[in-house]
């Protein structure tokens, strides 16, 4: 007998109004919002081919161990194509630097190239599919008892013997079955979409995630439909029930999340990153003035040389230690050399002073994320789009394994250059050949002279670095489905908790629902 | 008449039932997330003391110490956060708040998290405006949609047609008491956020503010009446309420949801500009081109000796290098900032849109206030330079050769850090909000108007059976 109520409900759907927008509305939004997100994968692909090869060729063409600092690419999620995350938040590059321990990837906050355009929203698929969704299952249900009432029906059809709970049952089933098309059309529509533009494909455990994806929408759908049958079953008329099911539509979809974010963002305060970074470039002050006044003096004591003694002839270097000359004598070099392997240590164990800082902030960040995630309880849509972006790889976990990796890739390299003594060594500083570099100021002065400076007193002639045995930077994600299914099961629990909760309040409130 | 239809109508809805929720979502958001805003902008506007401080005091040390050091600084201007920013945010938080300068040039903007939470996903403040725009709009069209449909469906609107009334003075009454209800709602909500921030003191309640305040209510009016009028048009389009329910349902979804979200694409699909990648090959390629034609020794250097004539090729080298990526980067960001500009001009069809511009052009934020800081720190940087050469022609100790990122060959005397002059921030005049603004409120007014003349056209042909 459900299945009868069901199937006649599924057949005057189809045929209705509501349907035919609905359809029509999902088959121009989502096709959109898919294009939208494949143009931007695109382009964050590109981004990160152009920006990896730029790296690896940096880092050949290295010549000194001082410019060893990798730059580490994070790669674009083919899944992001459904669930944005907050991989727009963030940048994808990384710096392997000794003097600061990276929190954070950094660059442009967002793949937009022009910063103005950073103020337009833009939407995902699952946003798309949980604003979309929602509505179409708040139509179609808000007057699944009230309309028969109105219409007359129901009378007629509970005289006839179907008991309250399979009527009630039959109702709702006809709405999944008239949605389910509609959702997995909107699926299927975008992986085709992606499929045939050829910008990507899955790999088998992100088929599963997408498959899983697929049924929490399920799962997100009918709390919609449950939500709308209860608020039917709880008035007399359509018109009431509407007013009321749409306006719990925009609290629920766009107001709890908004409440959410404010709440968590007044109630745990995050540093501005620019007073955080007064107070870095106060131990790099340190660290410069410690430098200036009592290594150096002391080097050039030993040395026994003057300020005004050294001249380079080729130098560059840069803030982060990163040193290279050419064609300077060799009492100079050794002054450098010296003054690197004293210095670089301290640099090392400054980034750990300036870590405490760093981390303090970090953590307040993903404290006021866990606040956040914890208020967005209140809202299905909340917890969809959570479950969402944890299945899709990437949420805030996915960013915080990847910088882990990052962090530890660090320090394995700061272990390669202890053990192999590369602070020390010569070639921290200087390409040039040993035997070509000029062993007095005067001698280099008497050669410049002449104007017959050789090739390689410039950086740039003299060789690259043999990167055999420098341990280079890998990350996989460990997560797989049933990590990700874990950490957001609360989120799914509770979805399934309102599920029941809404089934029984509508069967205790239909029952004494008067048909009249 | 008209009189007697508005107050008609306006009792019907006082005791609606959506009416009563309404108020009850509205006055709840306005009175929970307040505080929130307030506490957030009071953050903020210390931390951004906090930030001015610090930056006031490393321009102390580095004008007390060298005066080229301090020329060749990069700098940076943040806005500090507005006290109006509870009314509407005006995407500063997107949009580009920093801008970067030295003496010698205005080198670029861009978007400074400061507290933001970049683990959070990007989304809408809770302002007052957002409540307009996602709120204020949705009721407007959830009053209207059933208007003329429902009366129709209820038959009394054949009945009340039957009295001797104009269809165009029952439509425009209408019109009028689902404006003024909303209005009602919104002051009511305005009326519990103003009182919040009296309690909470962290605003300063003055006479600007209340300004500001009523300044955004007439322009939110504007807002819900092209939404009233749409509700409406969706009303006298079809024949019962549950398809102008569908009609209404998708305009709003057009002009809040799909237009916003998809601009951006648009924008890059209709007017590209070259990618920050190619205009940074160009400037490496020149660069390049540049280092190569240098004499040579262009790069040598030595520390306490100013005079070294390599010391003039470097400068020469190091200025001709700023010269071209000035040209590079300035036309770089005209275009970025024409592809803004033209990017929300194709958004204006979205009324919401509209009401956003022209609130952030009165409130004096958002990318007007980032025009205007853009403009002035280029005055402002040819004064700094000009101050600069003055000191530093002076100076007999510096060969003046300009080098725009070292600090070899010119002065290297310290400077009283008060007589540097220093850039501040100055305040929009009305007459610069009003023309900025001025466009986005006539189209507004226009759009109400055809759109309510369409809604007229097709209700002298509403069939009422």
């Amino acid at each position: 007998m459900i299945w009868h109520i069901a199937k006649k409900d599924f057949l005057l759907n189809l045929i209705s109004a509501r349907f035919i927008v609905g359809t029509v509305l999902c088959l121009l939004i989502i096709p959109f919002t898919i294009l939208i997100n494949l143009d931007d994968y695109g382009t964050r692909l590109d981004e990160y081919h152009i920006k990896t090869v730029e790296a690896k060729n940096q880092l050949e063409q290295t010549r000194v161990y001082s410019g060893l600092r990798p730059v580490i690419i994070r790669p674009p999620n083919p899944l992001s194509l459904f669930s944005n995350g907050i991989d727009g938040n963030v940048g994808t590059r990384v710096k392997v630097d000794f003097g600061n321990i990276p929190a954070l990837p950094e660059g442009k906050a967002s793949q937009r190239d022009n910063p103005f355009l950073n103020s337009f929203m833009s939407i995902d698929f699952i946003g798309i599919i949980s604003i979309l969704i929602s509505l179409l299952a708040l139509i179609f249900s808000y007057d699944v008892f009230t309309r028969e009432r109105e219409d007359g029906t129901m009378k007629l059809s509970l005289s006839k013997g179907i008991s309250r709970p399979a009527f009630m049952s039959g109702k709702i089933l006809g709405i999944i079955l008239t949605l389910m098309p509609i959702l997995l059309l909107c699926y299927l529509l975008s992986i085709i979409i992606i499929l045939v533009s050829g910008h990507t494909s899955f790999a088998p455990d992100q088929w599963v995630n997408l498959v899983f994806l697929f049924v929490f929408s399920i799962l997100y759908m009918l709390v919609f439909i449950l939500a709308g049958a209860f608020i039917s079953s709880m008035v007399k008329q359509s018109s009431t029930s509407i007013i009321i099911s749409l306006l719990c539509w925009i609290w629920f979809v766009f107001l709890t999340p908004a409440l959410a974010k404010n709440f968590a963002e007044s109630l745990i305060t995050i540093e501005k990153q620019d007073n955080i970074n007064y107070s870095l470039i106060e131990i790099n002050r340190e660290f410069w003035d410690n430098l200036h006044n009592e290594v150096s003096p002391r080097i050039e004591k030993e040395l026994g040389m003057y300020d005004r003694d050294r001249s380079y002839w080729h130098a560059s270097g840069g803030q982060d230690g990163f040193f290279e000359t050419s064609g300077t004598a060799r009492d100079v070099m050794e002054y450098e050399r010296r003054m690197k392997a004293e210095t670089e240590p301290i640099r090392i164990d400054d980034a750990d002073k300036k870590w405490i800082i760093v981390k303090n902030r970090l953590d307040d960040l993903y404290r006021q994320k866990r606040l956040q995630k914890n208020l967005l309880m209140l809202s299905p849509t909340g917890m969809f789009e959570m479950i969402a972006s944890s299945l899709c790889q990437n949420d805030e976990k996915a960013l915080d394994e990847f910088m882990e990796d990052v962090r530890e890739y660090r320090e394995t390299l700061i272990r390669h250059f202890e053990t192999n003594e590369w602070f020390s060594d010569l070639r921290y500083i200087t390409a040039q050949p040993e035997d070509e570099i000029a062993s007095t100021n005067e001698e280099k002065n008497r050669i410049a002279a002449t104007g017959q400076v050789p090739d390689s007193w410039s950086n740039q002639n003299n060789p690259v670095l043999d990167l055999e045995g420098v341990p280079m930077f890998s990350h996989a994600s460990t997560r797989l489905l049933p990590v990700l299914l874990h950490q957001s099961l609360l989120f799914i629990i509770l979805l399934l908790v309102i599920c029941s909760v809404l089934t029984i309040l509508i069967a205790w409130s239909f029952n004494k629902y008067d048909v009249r | 008449m008209l009189k007697t239809i508005i107050i008609k109508e306006l009792q019907n809805h006082f005791y609606s039932l959506r009416f009563l929720i309404s108020l009850f979502i509205v006055v709840l958001i306005f009175g929970i997330g307040t505080p929130g805003v307030v506490k957030t902008i009071k953050t903020e506007q210390d931390q951004y003391a906090q930030f001015q401080q610090n930056k006031a005091e490393a321009f102390k040390r580095v004008a007390s110490d060298n005066l080229t050091k301090l020329a060749i600084k990069g700098t940076n201007h943040q806005f500090n956060p507005r006290s109006n920013r509870i009314i509407s945010d005006c995407n500063e938080i997107t949009l580009p708040n920093k801008i970067t300068y030295s003496a010698y040039n205005v080198f670029g903007f861009d978007v400074s998290l400061g507290s933001i939470n970049p683990l959070l996903k990007k989304s809408h403040a809770l302002t007052w405006s957002f409540v307009v725009i996602m709120i204020l709009s949705f009721l407007a069209l959830l009053f209207a949609f059933d208007s003329i449909s429902g009366e129709k469906e209820n038959k009394t609107l054949a009945l009340s047609l039957s009295n001797s009334i104009s269809r165009g003075s029952l439509l425009f009454g209408k019109f009028i008491s689902i404006i003024s209800l909303l209005l009602l709602i919104e002051f009511l909500g305005v009326l519990v956020g103003l009182i919040i921030i009296l309690i909470s003191g962290g605003i300063q309640l003055d006479a600007h503010f209340i300004l500001d305040c009523f300044g955004f209510l007439i322009l939110s009016l504007l807002c819900i009446s092209s939404f009233t009028a749409f509700g409406m048009l969706s009303s006298v389009l079809a024949r019962n309420s549950n398809v102008s329910l569908l009609i209404s349902l998708s305009i709003w979804l057009l002009f809040v949801i799909i237009i916003p979200n998809s601009a951006v694409y648009l924008a890059m699909k209709v007017f590209p500009i070259d990618s920050a990648y190619q205009v940074q090959q160009s400037i490496d390629q020149d660069r390049e081109a540049l280092n190569n034609a240098a004499p040579k020794g262009s790069w040598s250097s030595r520390d306490n000796d100013p005079f070294l004539p390599n010391h003039e090729l470097r400068a020469n080298l190091q200025m001709s290098f700023l010269q071209s990526k000035k040209k590079h980067r300035d036309a770089y960001s005209s275009d970025m900032m024409r592809q803004f500009e033209k990017t929300r001009n194709l958004t204006l069809i979205s009324p919401v849109a509209l009401f956003d511009y022209s609130t952030e052009a009165f409130l004096g934020g958002g990318y007007f206030r980032f025009r205007k800081n853009w403009d002035d720190l280029h005055v402002y940087q040819e004064q700094f330079l000009a101050y600069f050469k003055e000191v530093d022609m002076a100076d007999e100790g510096s060969p003046h050769w300009y080098n725009p990122y070292e600090a070899y060959s010119t002065t290297s005397q310290s400077v009283d850090p008060e007589t540097v002059p220093v850039y501040s921030e100055k305040a929009s005049s009305f007459g610069e909000s009003l023309t900025f603004m001025l466009k986005y409120v006539i189209i507004l007014i226009i759009y109400t108007g055809v759109i309510f003349s369409l809604c007229f056209v097709f209700f002298m042909r509403y069939d009422p059976r």
